[in-house]
């Protein structure tokens, strides 16, 4: 599983098939999980459903992304989001 | 979380996620394995003031390899509470700044996640995080 960093689907989507990885982490869901969900926020949930749908057709295989919130890159998510159960 | 562990994906935790850790930012965002929760149950006795020390006395003997022993590294720790008295071994050991402390005889052993201190800038970065986030003060080099 590798890593590519940014909100762009197309380009992390070239980093699995054939001659690449098998797996990324998941960074374009990432960030339409804090568009969608941080508060406050843009609370743009359409955003997060178009990410999926697009991904959805842009990837190999979606299934095996690896999904997160946090991890040692990146603010945890209480840090920028005022409502704990907004995690 | 609901959505990434739902959605198409391997759902990922990173440790602390589920305790709602909020550092921020490098090296915050390496706090112990023990919660804040954890440490005002276990150690805070009377009110969160009463500990304002706690150092590290031997965290030099680092394990060859990280894997070595379970990914974790035993350092020794001491605790400071403080009582609101004079107590001159206390201020020997750590300074006039410290001299109303009572030294409370409690060392112990505290195992913490070897991948923090396998990096001697990591290593180090924690010990700012102890010093400043968790009011404890880590003996220095």
């Amino acid at each position: 599983m590798g890593e590519v960093f940014g909100d762009d689907i197309t380009l992390a989507s070239q980093y699995q098939g054939p001659g690449t990885l098998d797996s990324i982490l998941n960074f374009p869901i990432y960030n339409a999980l804090v568009e969608a969900f941080q508060i406050p926020g843009n609370a743009s949930t359409a955003e997060l459903a178009r990410a999926h749908d697009t991904m959805k057709s842009t990837f190999r295989d979606v299934t095996v992304l690896g999904n997160f919130l946090e991890n040692q890159d990146l603010p945890r998510w209480p840090s920028f989001s005022v409502d704990p159960q907004s995690l | 979380m609901v959505f990434n562990f739902m959605s198409d994906g391997i759902p990922v935790v990173y440790y602390g996620q589920e305790q709602s850790f909020s550092g921020s930012a490098d090296p915050v965002s390496f706090p112990p394995p023990i919660s804040r929760t954890a440490f005002s149950s276990a150690l805070y006795i009377d009110e969160p003031r009463t500990i304002v020390a706690l150092w590290v006395q031997e965290y030099n003997n680092l394990p060859a390899h990280h894997d070595a022993q379970q990914g974790m590294i035993r350092i020794q720790v001491h605790l400071m509470l403080s009582l609101h008295t004079e107590f001159p071994a206390a201020s020997q050991l750590l300074g006039q700044e410290f001299s109303r402390l009572a030294y409370v005889p409690f060392r112990g052993d505290l195992y913490l996640p070897c991948w923090n201190f396998y990096h001697e800038r990591k290593r180090r970065l924690c010990h700012d995080y102890y010093r400043f986030s968790c009011k404890l003060l880590v003996r220095p080099d």
